[in-house]
């Protein structure tokens, strides 16, 4: 008897079966590695902690706790109910300007409400004062999602949700459909979300583009005609945002290793869109530094766009590639490219390591400006007053760059931990408004049942 | 044909005749609606596979290749992959498994009987045998007039495994299929909760002597417990050496294997009784789950 034959026997008998069945391991692919739910497959009922921690450098801390449930009411039907905890603290740039020391740049500043500055280096290593607006402001939100199985190809999730913070609220409702064909290599989806914001800031709503304050001072007296130096400012009653947003999504197994998805969504916001904290500074002919201030103002309205590709593909059994790519713009002037990539590789059946590289780049929205200028010689001057503008550097035009490692362990059967580390470094266009770095740590824990 | 569908506690049970076999899916937990589907989609299944490869039907594929009468005939997909499949495991078991070496059907009859045959008459039948005879390249297959191919070997257990596997896709389920004792799982019951298996001991059928728990994978039994020829204290089993046309000598009585599917299940146990006498080193050396009764 050849036992060394035989031994070769069986794993051949296996290579020769899988052809004959076709058996593909997207099967497991689908469920385990894709977290967004472009795919109609059961999950486990499972609690989920995560806690976040995201500080940027001098600037604004958040930290986040989370906890999901899921559970399924019976073999057609899931609820998963989310909540969050979040606190933010610490500074925020809020669009104004200050002088330099002397260098002619200007930096954007952040102010303190107590009024003292600390002083960071500014783009070019000039030394800048800078004035904080100290925040603390906590977040609780609820939302829960219903799966429901229609007929074993067609799913429907509803979900609803409400976010609150002491100046805003958020009510959301969302209904999606998710249709799977083609033996469940395809799957197509259709979704549509609706939310209902109410912004209350302290001191209710100013009015958009309303002079704050105003250098009465000979030597510095604004040039703008339309600038009102006397009357004092309107404010009013909180407002309403509301956005209508639908999707379409595609998800195709396009062979035993690998798969794609596409979506096209596009979403439709009416309403307050400004940032009442927000604030535009006018600075003298000199541009030796601001003498007035106003009020920012954006659209009542914004139209948004997006389309996103992602491709997933296992070059072994132990390995996942992520690599996607979305490109959005919408009537504001924005357009963005994003591309995210994550390659994570499984040692044995109980630990992986992921890596995670992510590029950002976004024009700036048409009625941004650093700053309004002070003579008919700056590209910032305005003759008339703006309909709108606004110095918020999330508006301007940027670059950021992120990068992290995730690690993740099972600790038995039914027992997830993973803990994830990430750097994103971002760089605006001009030399008004200084990097800025952020760190990220978050952990995540897992319990089946 | 008719089906049947009976609740049994946390379970349901479909029952449908099909391949000379009682055929069964045992459907964990779901409701009746779901149950029904669920057994008309195996029982479609199975009589498709069924009606494509039955020798006994002249209307599909087998026909058409069986009476060629030397002529070349294009195959579909699905019976290419076959075709493949019969190949690799005519190369691995070294031309014992032969899948045109049931004309040899002529002259043995399984019946119980004294009825040995001649080498005189089996002679003339073994050049109508042997798969190195035959011409196969995708898509066409064309052999010697006189000779048959018979998928019998393999058909059930692939019907099995196709069906549990149509199941799981369609449905998003795992069902225990089971024909005839060739039983495949794809995933375990509800709550993650294994099946649970009896394998009967064929001298004593009253008692489970093994109880099996499976969450994925198959079993499959091959065996002469009701089919072979006894003359001069001598057993002959039903399983033909197709190299020299007699039933395989010493071999087992029967050999239960576990593997990942069903189709791999049933070859190596009808790998493992085609080696007669070295049956249990054959399976120790393959590194399966077994069980020999000789």
């Amino acid at each position: 008897m050849q036992l060394k034959k035989s031994k070769s026997i069986r794993r051949k008998l296996a290579l020769a079966t899988s052809s004959l069945l076709l058996a593909s391991p997207m099967q497991n692919i689908h469920s385990a590695e894709i977290t967004d739910t472009n795919s109609a497959n059961p999950e486990n009922d499972r609690i989920d902690i995560s806690r976040l921690y995201y500080s940027e450098k001098n600037l604004v801390t958040v930290e986040k706790f989370q906890g999901l449930i899921s559970k399924e009411l019976n073999e057609s039907n899931r609820v998963s109910v989310n909540i969050v905890y979040d606190t933010m603290s610490g500074a925020s740039p809020n669009g104004r300007i200050v002088n330099s020391s002397g260098t002619g740049d200007s930096s954007i500043t952040y102010t303190t409400a107590s009024g003292s500055a600390n002083t960071v280096a500014g783009n070019g290593g000039a030394v800048v004062d800078t004035w904080k607006t100290n925040f603390e402001d906590t977040r609780t939100a609820i939302n829960v999602d219903w799966e429901k199985e229609i007929i074993p190809i067609l799913k429907t999730v509803i979900s609803g949700g409400q976010s609150t913070e002491n100046d805003y609220t958020a009510n959301s409702f969302g209904a999606k459909a998710l249709l799977d064909l083609n033996q469940r290599r395809t799957t197509f989806v259709l979704g549509t979300a609706f939310n209902f914001d109410t912004v209350s800031p302290r001191g209710g709503i100013p009015e958009g583009t309303a002079t704050i304050t105003c250098d009465q001072g000979d030597f510095f007296r604004p040039d703008e005609d339309w600038l009102d130096c006397d009357s004092p400012r309107k404010f009013f009653k909180p407002a309403e945002k509301n956005t209508v947003s639908y999707m379409l999504g595609l998800t195709q197994v396009w062979n035993r290793r690998t798969l794609i998805q596409m979506n096209f969504s596009l979403a439709s916001e009416e309403g307050y869109l400004t940032d009442p904290y927000k604030q535009v500074s006018i600075t003298n002919s000199e541009f030796d530094g601001e003498v007035a201030v106003i009020h920012e103002k954006r659209p009542a309205t914004r139209q948004t766009r997006s389309i996103f590709y992602k491709i997933v593909h296992l070059p072994t059994d132990s390995s996942a590639i992520h690599a996607s790519y979305r490109f959005y713009w919408d009537d504001w002037g924005i357009a963005a490219h994003t591309f995210d990539s994550r390659y994570r590789i499984t040692f044995g059946s109980s630990f992986y390591v992921q890596l995670h590289a992510r590029g950002h780049w976004q024009s700036a929205a048409d009625f941004y400006r650093p700053y309004i200028g002070a003579d008919d010689k700056s590209k910032y001057y305005f003759r008339f007053a703006p309909t709108f503008v606004s110095a918020d550097p999330r508006l301007n035009e940027l670059a950021s760059v992120t990068a992290g490692v995730k690690v993740g362990i099972k600790i038995n059967k039914l027992t997830d931990i993973s803990g994830r580390l990430e750097q994103m470094r971002q760089r605006y266009d001009n030399r008004v408004t200084p990097d800025f770095e952020a760190l990220i740590m978050q952990f995540i824990l897992r319990i089946k049942f | 044909m008719e089906s049947t569908l009976i609740r049994k506690g946390a379970y349901w049970q479909g029952l449908f005749k099909a391949m000379a076999s009682p055929c069964e899916i045992l459907i964990d937990n779901v409701n009746k609606k779901l149950a029904t589907s669920i057994l008309k989609t195996a029982e479609n299944e199975t009589r498709r596979i069924e009606d494509k490869f039955s020798r006994y039907r002249d209307d599909n594929i087998i026909y058409k290749i069986n009476s060629a009468n030397g002529s070349s005939i294009d195959v579909d997909d699905e019976t290419a992959r076959l075709l493949n499949y019969a190949n690799q495991c005519y190369q691995l078991s070294e031309g014992n498994f032969d899948i045109t070496s049931g004309v040899l059907r002529k002259v043995w009859k399984f019946d119980g009987s004294d009825n040995i045959a001649e080498q005189k008459d089996i002679a003339p039948i073994l050049r109508y045998v042997g798969w190195d005879k035959i011409n196969w390249q995708y898509p066409s297959f064309a052999m010697k007039p006189g000779m048959q191919i018979d998928f019998g070997g393999i058909g059930k257990e692939y019907a099995a495994d196709k069906v549990a596997l149509l199941i799981a896709e369609k449905f998003n389920r795992h069902v225990l299929v089971n024909f005839g004792g060739d039983i495949v799982v794809t995933g375990p019951r509800r709550n993650n909760k294994p099946w649970e298996i009896g394998l009967q001991n064929p001298d004593d059928t009253k008692n489970i002597t093994t109880k099996i728990e499976l969450k994925k994978g198959a079993i499959a039994t091959s065996g002469d417990l009701n089919r072979f020829l006894f003359k001069n204290k001598q057993r002959y089993s039903h399983i033909l050496n197709p190299h020299t046309g007699w039933p395989v000598e010493h071999a087992p009585r029967q050999v239960t294997v576990m593997a990942q599917t069903c189709i791999e299940a049933g070859m190596l146990s009808t790998f493992a009784i085609l080696e007669g006498k070295d049956a249990e080193d054959f399976l120790k050396a393959q590194e399966v789950d077994y069980r020999i009764i000789w």
